[in-house]
């Protein structure tokens, strides 16, 4: 019981005795001193008023009439205060516990401090039980929890005997506990910051997340009123969509009740530069803050450089390369009627790709291999227009196709020209080259590893999967802004596998057994062509130039050979139908832009997404827009053995423009072997930088507007797609588990069915029911300059047992 | 018995009655108003004092300690008072008696004389009987004995009716008496200073 109510009731009645003494006196006719009993009245008055003060305070709704029923009041308020002090009891042992919890014991030996941590374990557990029994629990001598300990190891005896006594007899396992625990052994939790905080701390901290607020809404606005500028449509809807992303993550930062977390940088209108500005190392912290906090703002920022934002209110900037302001990019502009490649190609002035803009790298490593998969997708990629950044002028039309043809056709020679027992090219080609003309080039551009599969059918069949990786040293090419560029493909098995090498790193692999290559090359250097007819060099350089002769030979033959197969697309690229079950045939085939080459070729690209219906257009799909690797490669037949498929996209770093592929863009300088940075042993006046040129060979390659079809890539053709049939996998094959990829050449009408397929190729069992799934197929009309045309694409559908 | 004893302990208990309840209230922690509790307590305070002084007026050496010890003195006081009384009643019929017998009948007729002599005689008989019965006797209505035969001569019907009726209820010789006798025909004997 609470000590306030005896004292309350002792003071009235003390202050009533007198007053009924009186009373009794009065009623027996005595006399009484009347003063003192006034005096006793007023101060049993003041004693009622402190009592009902009380109980006002416990039962403010309470009534009564009498002493009786006063007496009810306070026992029912005493009721009350005997449960909470019950359970400021429980609360006292489970805050002990916690506090137990929550330290650490420290000893020099581990297995001290395991058995203390094990006593400390039956103290918790002992204090939580008895925190949980009915009634009232035992009571815990000593101060608070979070000095409970200090206080407990500090007890002696007989000093403190009664204390001991009652921790002993009430809490054994406490007891044990703190017996054995020095005071130096027991570190407390660290406590929590002072949670009582004064009223103008809480103003600060409300103003303080006001401002955070704000300025999260602010730079959200912000965001929300610029623009991204770039020269391709698929980037701008890429960052448009990261955009968006990063907007509603700080509106919905901005939301939190909690307060949004803090946000690094300047105010809003220059937070955007500033972010773009930040570099690894010396920013870490902001970026760390940034990714930690504000992912998708991070993301944004990752992949926007400076001059592709324009800010509300102000010119867009102009990027170094003349960047075309791509605002509000989501629709497809229309295709300008100019002439040229470039115009042709995209749907918005061509712009050659920005080298100049701000680089992201040192950022993030990754980062850099998203830009060198970029540079090989853009390339590749129908709208891109890639061209020299110094302005090379364009060629008309046919200068152009006479250059590609001949292109491809010293590219066909090539591939046929590598020998099965090329596995792979020297790595000791020197990186540095002198840069003197057409000897440089050569070196410059280095096979990092070729690795054909062996195949019965070689040499036509060289490798059944390759991967390239072909990297033009800068330094090779003097003047020239190249960097790198990163071309994997992945081919079919029954192809070949080339690598568009210069007959001349066939020749240095040659010429190893008698010679390193760098000698090879010292002494050509030297001694020109006549120097390769010495002793030395001569039995080397003869078979080799009657390796290139057969290599030649079997070339055209391959060559021919594929035309009358008629296979004249890029194999790289497969849109693959997926059976899913071979027990339900009936279920929806996957469908993706895999390379099943690549698979082959044990590339796998798990970090790339498989694209699934996606649409043209990506805003209504609410994804992130996707370059579309595999679209580019099936408009690009003449590489299909030198070119591969982009390294993986990863999703959370989408693509970042390419504005190094540009640098590897020579000027075209005349020369009578051909031009520096063109496959070596190209012909002369092939176009500059070959691998650039035929990328530009394939966007001549494509129909111009007004064309009644044009083929389109199977990745074009999937984004298209609106409806799809899943196959029925034959039960014949089913039961034979036979499975396998079945590539068929279809035609899009301008309504959108499929108006013919042919199969090209696959196990005729399985090509009727892919013919007939596919026939069923319908697509969103091949738009070009705003027109429905036919579109010629090809389709694979892929049946697997296990699926 | 005096009729100030009840009015004095009735106030006395009404006053303290009030303060009770007051008292209980405040026992209750209830609010009160003071200022009528200490009026009430001031009233009892008064009403004590009187029922003492009339204790006193009785028994002024007497003591009690309580209520109970106040009851029995003032049951004490009570019976003295009643005593006193009765012996007041027998002392006017006494002295009544005493009054008849001192007076002369005078009229012109001697056997009118002899009949109301005889009926003096009969009320007489019937005052010092009523006086010496045991008990209290009944009071005599009218005033002192020296003037009682000259009030009770002129009473007359209807205006004393009661007076009247208790005479001839209580009293029937003496009402006889009175009602035969004319007030001159009461000649009351001189007595003569010595």
């Amino acid at each position: 019981m609470s000590s306030v109510w005896p004292s309350a009731l002792g003071s009235l009645d003390d202050s009533l005795a007198l007053p009924f003494d009186t009373v009794g006196k009065l009623k027996a006719a005595q006399t009484v001193d009347i003063d003192a009993v006034v005096q006793q009245l007023h101060a049993a008055a003041e004693s009622g008023v402190r009592l009902r003060a009380l109980i006002s305070a416990e039962l403010p709704d309470a009534s009564w009439q009498s002493r009786a029923e006063l007496h009810a009041v306070i026992a029912e308020i005493q009721k009350l205060e005997e449960a909470r002090r019950i359970e400021q009891l429980r609360s006292r042992l489970l805050a002990l516990a916690t506090e137990l919890e929550g330290g650490k014991i420290v000893h020099r030996r581990a297995a001290r401090v395991t058995e203390l941590n094990q006593l400390r374990e039956q103290a918790i557990k002992e204090l939580l039980s008895q925190g949980a029994i009915e009634g009232t629990p035992p009571i815990l001598p000593g101060p608070e929890p979070d000095q409970w300990v200090e206080w407990a190891c500090g007890l002696q005896e007989p000093e403190d005997t009664e204390s001991l006594e009652i921790l002993r007899q009430r809490f054994p396992q406490l007891d044990d506990f703190v017996t054995n625990l020095e005071p130096d052994m027991w570190q407390p939790e660290t406590p929590p910051q002072a949670s009582v905080e004064s009223a103008e701390d809480a103003e600060e901290r409300r103003k303080a997340l006001e401002q955070r607020r704000s300025r999260l809404l602010a730079l959200a606005t912000e965001l929300e009123r610029g623009s991204v500028v770039h020269h391709r449509v698929l980037r701008v809807n890429e960052l448009n969509y990261l955009r968006d992303q990063a907007i509603k993550e700080l509106r919905s930062q901005a939301k939190l009740p909690s307060g949004p977390k803090p946000l690094p940088g300047p105010e809003a209108d220059q937070w955007i530069e500033w972010a773009c500005g930040l570099r690894e190392p010396q920013d870490a912290e902001a970026l760390q803050t940034l990714r930690k906090a504000f992912s998708r703002l991070d993301d944004f920022i990752a992949n926007l450089e400076p001059n592709m934002w324009k800010p509300a209110g102000l010119p867009p900037r102009t990027p170094p390369d003349g960047g075309r302001p791509a605002d509000k990019p989501r629709q497809e502009p229309p295709a300008p009627a100019t002439k040229g490649v470039a115009e042709y190609a995209v749907a918005a002035p061509p712009i050659p790709i920005n080298v100049a803009g701000k680089s992201s790298g040192g950022r993030d490593k990754a980062q850099v291999q998203v830009a060198r998969a970029e540079s090989a997708v853009s390339a590749l990629e129908p709208e891109t227009v890639v061209v020299p950044s110094n302005g090379t002028p364009s060629r008309s039309d046919e200068e152009i196709q006479r250059m590609q043809a001949r292109e491809r056709e010293a590219l066909a020679r090539i591939k046929s020209a590598i020998p099965e027992t090329v596995r792979t090219f020297d790595h000791r080609i020197p990186r540095s080259a002198s840069g003197k003309g057409n000897r440089a080039v050569a070196p410059a551009i280095q096979k990092e590893r070729v690795e054909p599969k062996a195949s019965p059918e070689a040499p036509r069949a060289t490798a059944a999967a390759a991967a390239v990786v072909v990297e033009p040293i800068k330094a090779a090419i003097p003047g020239e802004a190249i960097k790198k560029t990163v071309i994997v493909r992945a081919v079919p098995d029954d192809k070949p596998a080339v690598a568009a090498k210069a007959p001349q790193a066939v020749s240095a692999t040659q010429t190893e057994a008698s010679g390193t290559w760098a000698e090879f090359v010292s002494d050509f250097k030297d001694g020109g062509v006549g120097a390769l007819l010495q002793d030395r060099w001569r039995l080397p350089v003869v078979g080799v130039a009657l390796l290139v002769l057969v290599l030649l030979v079997l070339g055209t033959v391959y060559w021919v050979h594929r035309s009358h197969a008629g296979n004249n697309a890029v194999k790289a690229a497969e849109t693959s139908v997926v059976t899913p079950s071979n027990a339900a045939s009936t279920a929806q085939p996957a469908i993706s832009t895999d390379s099943a080459a690549t698979t082959a070729a044990g590339k796998t690209q798990a970090d790339k997404p498989k694209t699934k219906d996606q649409p043209k257009d990506q805003s209504a799909t609410g994804k992130p827009p996707e370059p579309a690797p595999s679209q580019a490669v099936t408009q690009a037949p003449a590489l299909d053995a030198s070119l591969r498929l982009p390294a993986p996209v990863p999703k959370a770093a989408p693509p970042v423009a390419n504005k190094e592929i540009a640098k590897e863009e020579p000027p075209a300088p005349n020369g009578a072997m051909g031009v520096a940075g063109s496959v070596p042993g190209g012909l002369p006046g092939g176009a500059p930088s070959s691998v650039i040129n035929v990328v530009k060979d394939l966007s001549a390659a494509e129909p111009k507007p007004g064309t009644q079809k044009v083929t389109v890539s199977s990745g074009v053709a999937q984004g298209l797609l609106v409806h799809r049939v899943a196959p029925q996998y034959p039960a014949q094959a089913k039961q034979a588990r036979l499975q396998g990829t079945v590539v068929l050449q279809a035609v899009i009408g301008k309504d959108g069915n499929v108006t013919s397929v042919k199969a090209l190729k696959g196990n005729p069992v399985l090509t009727q029911a892919a013919i007939d799934a596919v026939k069923q197929w319908r697509y969103r009309p091949y738009a070009l300059n705003g027109e429905p045309v036919e579109a010629d694409t090809q389709i694979s559908v892929t049946f697997t047992p296990q699926q | 018995m005096i009729p100030l004893w009840p009015s004095t302990i009735a106030s006395l208990d009404d006053s303290l009655n009030q303060l009770s309840e007051s008292l209980e209230k405040l026992k209750a922690a209830k609010p009160v108003n003071i200022t009528e509790v200490t009026d009430q307590l001031k009233t009892a305070v008064e009403s004590a004092r009187n029922l003492r002084a009339l204790v006193s007026a009785e028994m002024p050496e007497a003591t009690w300690q309580d209520r109970a010890e106040l009851d029995v003195l003032i049951a004490e006081i009570q019976k003295r008072i009643e005593a006193r009384h009765i012996e007041g009643l027998r002392a006017r019929l006494t002295a009544l008696a005493a009054e008849l017998e001192r007076g002369t009948i005078v009229h012109r007729r001697a056997v009118r004389v002899t009949q109301l002599n005889q009926m003096r005689d009969a009320a007489v008989k019937e005052l010092r009987s009523q006086a010496a019965a045991p008990g209290k006797p009944q009071a005599l209505p009218g005033p002192d004995p020296d003037e009682w035969l000259d009030w009770a001569c002129g009473l007359q019907e209807p205006d004393d009716t009661e007076s009247l009726q208790t005479l001839r209820k209580e009293f029937v010789r003496l009402d006889d008496f009175v009602a035969n006798l004319e007030p001159n025909m009461w000649v009351v004997k001189k007595e003569i200073l010595v």
